[in-house]
């Protein structure tokens, strides 16, 4: 779990940033500024947590396996979406965003919190919280730019989907078994 | 019509608006209440203020000093504020805003004193100032009430209603009172009509003079004066409440001729010169005290008593000699929500038991009065012990003296040899690892017998039950296991007449001997509470002695002051008058003595100074060394001399020089040996033990009068010559060049004055005055320490004096007095600073010098001795690394710091961890917190000038540290700033002594350091941290340690003497080592010269005290002169040399233990210290056979196998003779026991291994209490490579993007191809 959940968690931000750039512009910047916004409020509660209690909440099977179910579940979402969008149907599921980027998101601030000492929490907070907004905007808008049609970015979000539940079932055995 | 419509509303909404603004107006104008701002006003002056204010158009509001913040906050929506000034300090962002504030209209007004820092007054004419000053001048209900009510109507002229104010109504200044409100006295013989007119006056009973207050009295918020005004009175006593100020007090004390003063105010009671009056009248004077803290905090041990009451209430108390420092009222919140004094009533009974037995003693004829007399025993055969006093004599003379003054001393021994037979015989001190020993003690002596009931009655009637079952649930049901025979427990002691003689037994069961001594965080066992509860309950003490530095009892947990039942050393003595025998040289383990077991101190002189015959030693060496250095360019022939010399003496290898007997020393190495040599001819050392009441020898006085009064009249002659013109400042401040040039001649006048005095002092030269007087007081000694506890028994007063080592303060002579410590507020002190200042720059440039780079951290160990002597120049030291600077009010208090720019610092800031001793943290727990404000500060200033800056690096890597171990970040920050470091749980003890020596029990140094780390892992940094305790965070602080110092302020001790040296700074610098991976740098701070404080190296300190002492034939011999304690401390020498090899090895000569060889086991130099220890302490030459043995089982001593052979049989025969010892080296290892047969020809073996196994079955060693605990820093590499793993795995999944990103283009790309 160690190795895996790095990845797990940068394959829900590239999900993130992908379906970002499917939802319409007010939303996404909506939702950019509402991760910021959880990143602000969510450094304060990190700096009273320990590195073991983050830890613990990875390594623990019942909460992993929790986490598995929310996994397949937003992957199933954004693969439904990534089949049903091309035709049309289904459409609101556009105009959902991937969620479980707010606590993967949260977890990347806690590593660097734990791993740089003498930063001024208060600043870290806001700086976390700018970061985080200039990065899912920054991001979805780069994403729109480089793949500009929607297919392959559909594409791209199904494989990187794809790849999250294979590395989510191999999480899970890891954990189970 | 709908236009009018909307009109009409908008006219109607005008005008409810405009009505509301004019109700608004009005009310904001004319009937607001006025709200007004107490700052720095007392809890309990809080109380007075708001409950006599009957006015609800007056709304109070309280802060603090700390809440005026810079912005003015706390003033926002003020009518007008009320400061308080005593004891205030502000800071200019303060006083500015109070002024802008007055710029607003605020009315501000400040109760001030003439002498005091704050005086700000706004929008006041200086008629109203003075009208306000006499309100609360002059507290009482009505000025108060009065006083606001003015304020109200100044502030806020226009608002309405209470407008009604009586003029101030003067107190008189100096009065008497009493317990009714309104009746004042000008004078005694009033309130003796007053009391004779209520019934309340005592024909014959003691006049009490009683001053509970400078401002008293207060009219409502004085339960606690009330209370022991009524409980005094019913004691039989007639009371004087005074409430009065300077000359103007002492002139009604004097006319009262009170025959006791019972003072609660803050301050000193008067001047020196009516301080001596007092106990010249023999005026006891008792300082019991309210406590600023509620009950709650009062009764957690782990709650000190905060700094500022420490100082007002205990520390200047101390200095007038006051005694009986109980705490008899808490204060606590009331219903109406202010604080308010609360009796305790249990200490109020406390303290009126020990005030009429204190007074009680002037009444009761001697040969009535019963005295009980503890003193300090190791378990085993050694001496009995007390810090440079030969007990056994020194108690036989004092019991010889009560003899003379009729007390009842019936059955003491004819002689001082039979009296010491019989000490040794029935008041033995008994391990729970010997049952074999306690059975025979059980069937040789005859100790009380107390039955189980007998002692759980007393008991319960003495202690807590909580208390109680703490020993119960430890030790188990009584009478326990030690000293028991069926349900009967016995206790240790002698009794002559009524005159008890008791040892202290041991505090808690077990082998952690120092852990023992200096404060088990444990329960005593029933076998140390027995002797006190019967001392009280059984033989009916009037009153108590310790006798000789230190016993145990002080050291048992508890609070630093103020204690409560929950406290063992208070409750132990019980309120009796308590009497201690205390070394002038221990002025810092003396104080908590004082104050932990509500003792008067009488100090006991150190052992003389004597003549180390070193110079006459190494006189040639010098001369050669002298003509080499004036020989132009140097003469081959001398200088090849002086290395042959210098090689032959083995002074190469403490200096690191080289050995090659053909190339002379350089010019800088011949500085070196000059300066080494020099020192070591100089080298204060002492003498025998002192006898109490046994006067030093004419040659002892003269010796002592040089080693106290010869450096500072060579200082003062040389100054003069320097004023004068005849010598350089620079020769001035070159220590060796007065050694050689000045100190030979005062030497000689003072010699020449002492052997031949003239009968007119008159004529002696003003300079060689002190040294007159210095012999004088010498002489004087040992008369006055008997007198004066024989006239504390007599209910007398025990004049106060500071403590020290004479040589550094010779106003501690003469003896005999109550030690008094100094006001850690005021510390450090402007001399002290200038001392530390140098002394840390000094460490730098030494530093620098060797190492081409500045040390990255520098750890302190600091005591409280050095911190009294030295007003604080140990943490003037810390103070300078860091860049920091005291700042002082006009009271000389060091109330805040500045931060010294890097620009002006003109290097890196360095960062610092300190270790304190129990006593230090007792006495100046504001100091441990104003150093980690500095290490706050210095960790937050900016870098400059291209200074780093090791406080802010050295924060961050404890704060990773921390969070590496796993706290939180907030947690790791908090504690990322603790440099200050103490033993666990409140206590004494870092454990070492008792874990070193249990050498049997670990393999390896390492083992020690982790339970170094472990035991003295306390920090002890600021109030929500105070004694918390976080795994790893001693280590953590440690990281980057380059340079660790001890500090020196005593001629009586040195690193091989004291055990506590090696205890700390090599147990420091072990755990360093440990922690880094590198040996720190060793240096001590030496303050023993007042003209010259210094750094010296570590190794060459040791070198200096081994050559001067411990190898020196003068040395051993004036020690040869002593009886068993002198004898025992060879002993400790020994294990002294053991305990340096086991925590630094190489601040000791490899050489050394051979020295030791040749000069102990074999006599080399024919001193027949083999005879000497065979007759009066064999124990000791076991102890020191052992070691050596030990040693090189350790490894430590590489001997030969003659060497090894000749030590065991030695050691062999010794234990055949006179048994095993049974100290922990003898009795207590038997890997030792092995590799010491194995070393025996068969023969020998065969006895030795019958004369063990005798001792082994009765002394089962038991399991090392000292708790070690796995904490090691987390693997750096280990934190490396995970952060590498995560980084990698973040690469991979970003170049998976990339691959995907590719992938989804080319396929798009091939599409629309």
């Amino acid at each position: 779990m160690e190795i895996l959940f790095p990845l797990i968690a940068v394959l829900v931000l590239l999900s993130f940033l992908f379906k970002g750039s499917f939802l319409p512009r007010w939303e996404a910047a909506a939702v950019s500024l509402a991760l910021a916004v959880f990143v602000w409020l969510a450094i304060p509660w990190l700096t009273r947590q320990t590195a073991g209690t983050i830890e613990q909440w990875t390594s623990d099977p019942s909460r992993v396996l929790d986490g598995a179910v929310c996994l397949v579940l937003e992957g199933a979402v954004m693969i439904l979406f990534c089949f049903t969008a091309p035709a049309g149907r289904f459409r609101f599921l556009r105009f959902i965003p991937g969620l479980l980027a707010f606590p993967a998101v949260v977890w990347g601030w806690s590593q660097v919190l734990f791993s740089r000492p003498g930063l001024d929490f208060g600043r870290l907070a806001w700086v976390a919280a700018l970061a985080t907004l200039a990065v899912a905007l920054g991001g979805t808008a780069l994403i729109r730019r480089l793949v500009p049609d929607e297919p392959s970015r559909l594409e791209g979000l199904f494989l990187i989907n794809l790849f999250l539940l294979l590395l989510t079932i191999a999480a899970t055995g890891a954990i189970t078994f | 019509m709908r236009q009018a419509k909307t009109s009409r509303i908008f006219r109607i909404c005008l005008i409810v608006a405009a009505a509301c603004l004019l109700a608004a107006l009005v009310w904001a104008v004319f009937l607001r209440p006025t709200r007004i701002l107490v700052v720095n006003a007392t809890l309990a002056q809080q109380a007075d203020v708001a409950l006599n204010n009957d006015s609800r158009r007056i709304r109070l509001k309280f802060a603090d000093a700390t809440q005026l913040a810079a912005d003015g906050k706390p003033l926002r929506g003020t009518d007008a504020v009320v400061i308080f000034s005593r004891g205030l300090y502000l800071d200019e962002g303060q006083v500015s805003a109070l002024e802008k504030s007055g710029r607003r209209g605020v009315t501000v007004f400040t109760n001030t004193l003439n002498n005091q820092h704050v005086d700000v007054q706004e929008n006041l004419t200086p008629e109203q100032v003075q009208t306000m000053l006499d309100y609360f001048r002059n507290p009482s209900a009505a000025n108060y009430r009065n006083g606001l009510r003015y304020l109200r109507r100044i502030a806020t002229p226009l608002r309405r209603g209470d407008r009604d104010v009586n003029a101030p109504v003067p107190l008189l200044k100096n009065m008497y009172y009493h317990r009714e409100y309104g009746r004042y006295f000008p004078d005694h013989e009033a309130v003796t009509a007053y009391l004779r007119e209520k019934g309340l006056y005592h024909e014959g009973g003691d006049r009490v003079l009683f001053i509970s207050g400078l401002n008293f009295p207060m009219e409502g918020n004085r339960a606690h004066v009330d209370t022991l005004i009524t409980r005094l009175t019913e004691a039989g006593c007639n009371v004087y409440p005074l409430t009065a100020e300077g000359k103007a007090r002492e002139e009604m004390i004097r006319a009262l001729h009170p025959d006791a003063v019972i003072y609660l105010p803050m301050g000193r009671l008067g001047d020196d010169a009516f301080i001596r009056w007092l106990h010249e009248e023999n005026i006891p004077l008792f300082n019991p005290f309210p406590l600023i803290q509620p009950h709650g905090d009062w009764i957690d041990p782990l709650q000190p008593v905060s700094s500022g009451t420490l100082t007002a209430r205990v520390v200047v108390p101390e200095i007038d000699g006051g005694v009986g420092n109980y705490c008899i009222a808490t204060q606590n919140e009331s219903d109406s929500g202010f604080f308010l004094y609360t009796p305790e009533q249990e200490r109020i009974d406390a303290f009126l038991e020990y005030f009429t037995r204190y007074l009680g003693l002037r009444r009761k004829p001697h040969a009535e009065k019963r005295i009980a007399i503890g003193y300090f025993k190791s378990p085993g055969k050694d001496a009995l012990l007390a810090s440079g006093m030969e007990v056994i004599p020194s108690l036989y003379r004092f019991l010889l003296r009560l003899r003379e003054e009729g007390y009842d001393v019936s059955g003491l021994p004819a002689t001082e040899a039979a009296f010491c037979r019989l000490v040794h015989r029935e008041g033995s001190v008994m391990g729970s690892y010997a049952p074999g020993a306690q059975a025979e003690f059980l069937r040789t002596a005859h100790p009380v017998w107390l039955s189980r009931p007998q002692y759980e009655a007393w008991a319960h009637e003495t202690l807590l039950p909580e208390k109680y079952q703490e020993v119960v649930d430890r030790y188990g049901p009584a009478p326990g296991r030690l000293l028991v025979r069926g349900d009967s427990l016995a206790v240790a002691c002698l009794q002559f007449g009524n005159v008890l003689l008791f040892p202290q037994p041991r505090p808690a069961l077990g082998d952690d001997e120092f852990r023992l001594v200096h404060g088990a965080g444990v329960a005593p066992p029933h076998s140390y509470l027995a002797p006190y509860l019967y001392l009280k309950k059984g033989f009916g003490a009037d009153a108590l002695i310790h006798f000789g530095t230190h016993g145990n009892l002080e050291f048992t947990p508890g609070k630093n002051v103020a204690q409560s039942q929950a406290d063992w050393s208070d409750v132990l003595v019980g309120n009796l008058p308590h009497f201690y025998y205390y070394t002038t040289g221990n002025v810092g383990e003396g104080i908590i003595a004082k104050r932990r077991t509500h003792a008067a101190l009488v100090t006991y002189l150190t052992p003389p100074y004597v003549e180390s015959g070193m110079r006459q030693r190494y006189s040639a060496l010098l001369d050669d060394i002298h003509r080499a250095q004036a020989a132009e360019g140097g003469d081959r022939a001398i200088g090849l001399r002086v290395k042959r010399e210098a090689v032959r003496l083995g002074l190469h290898r403490d200096l690191g020089l080289d050995s090659t007997l053909s190339i002379p020393f350089t010019e800088a190495e011949l500085e070196q040996l000059d300066n080494f040599t020099e020192e070591i001819a100089d080298e204060k050392i002492t003498g025998a033990y002192y006898t109490l009441g046994q006067p030093y020898s004419d040659q002892d006085l003269i010796t002592t009068t040089l080693a106290v009064a010869a450096d500072p009249l060579a200082y003062e002659t040389a100054r003069r010559d320097r004023d004068a013109g005849r010598i350089t400042t620079e020769q001035l401040q070159d220590i060796n060049y007065l050694h050689q040039h000045y100190l030979p001649t005062a030497r000689r006048r003072i010699t020449a004055l002492l052997q031949h005095p003239p009968k007119d002092t008159a004529a002696v030269a003003p300079e060689l005055r002190p040294a007159l007087a210095c012999r004088d007081a010498l002489r004087a000694a040992s008369q006055n320490e008997l007198d004066a506890m024989v006239r504390a028994l007599n209910g007398g007063t025990v004049f106060p004096a500071p403590g020290g080592d004479p040589v550094l303060n010779p106003n501690v002579l003469p003896t005999g007095r109550n030690m008094f410590g100094i006001n850690a507020e005021a510390t450090p002190s402007p001399l002290a600073w200038e001392d530390g200042a140098r002394l840390a720059d000094e460490t730098l440039r030494q530093y620098k010098e060797q190492h081409g780079e500045y040390p990255r951290k520098v750890s302190y160990t600091f005591w409280a001795g050095e911190f009294i002597s030295t007003e604080g120049a140990t943490i003037a030291q810390a103070f300078r690394m860091l860049g920091v600077e005291p700042l002082r009010d006009k009271q000389g208090r060091v109330v805040d710091l500045r931060v010294v720019p890097a620009e002006e610092l003109g290097r890196p800031r360095i960062d610092v961890l300190v270790q304190v001793s129990g006593q230090l943290r007792d006495i100046a727990g504001s100091r441990l917190r104003l150093l980690t404000d500095a290490v706050k500060l210095a960790a937050e200033a900016p870098e400059g000038g291209g200074w780093p800056n090791y406080v802010a690096a050295g924060t961050q890597a404890q704060e990773k540290a921390l969070l590496d171990k796993g706290l939180s970040p907030v947690r790791a920050r908090e504690l990322a700033t603790m440099r200050v470091f103490g033993p666990l749980n409140s206590g004494y003890s870092t454990g070492m002594l008792g874990f070193v020596e249990s050498s049997g029990s670990w393999d390896d140094e390492r083992e020690i350091a982790e339970g170094f780390l472990n035991n003295m892992g306390a920090a002890y940094g600021d109030e929500a941290n105070w004694a918390g305790y976080e795994p790893g965070l001693l280590a953590a602080a440690m990281a980057s340690t380059d340079v660790v110092i001890q500090p020196r302020q005593s001629n009586t001790w040195g690193p091989i003497s004291l055990d506590h040296v090696y205890e700390f700074t090599g147990g420091l610098s072990l755990a360093v080592k440990t922690v880094t991976g590198r040996e720190p740098d060793a240096f001590f701070a030496d303050y023993r010269n007042r003209h010259n404080r210094r750094l010296q190296g570590a190794r060459e300190a040791v070198a200096v005290e081994t050559r001067a002492t411990v190898l020196n034939p003068t040395f051993i011999r004036e020690r040869m002169k002593g009886g068993e304690g002198s004898a025992q401390m060879f002993g400790e020498l020994f294990r002294n040399v053991f305990g340096w090899n086991a925590t630094r090895p190489s601040v000791l000569d490899p050489k050394l233990y051979d020295e030791l060889y040749d000069t102990y086991i074999v006599d080399a130099e024919g001193l027949g210290i083999h005879d000497y220890l065979d007759r009066v302490n064999p124990a000791a030459f076991q102890a020191m056979t052992a070691v050596m043995l030990e040693s090189a089982r350790k490894g430590y001593w590489k001997a030969s196998a003659e060497q090894l052979a000749t030590t065991a049989a030695l050691h062999a025969a010794s234990t055949q003779a006179h048994g095993a010892a049974c100290t922990e080296f003898v009795c207590g290892n038997p890997k030792l026991e092995h590799y010491i047969a194995g070393q025996l020809a068969e023969a020998d073996r065969r006895a030795y291994a019958a004369t063990m196994a005798a001792v082994r079955n009765v002394a089962a060693t038991d399991a090392s209490e000292i708790v070690l605990k796995e904490d090691r820093l987390a693997d750096p590499v280990q934190q490396q490579h995970a952060f590498a793993r995560h980084a990698g795995w973040v690469g991979a999944a970003l170049g998976l993007l990339l691959v995907i990103l590719l992938l989804v283009r080319l396929r798009r790309k091939n599409r629309i191809v």
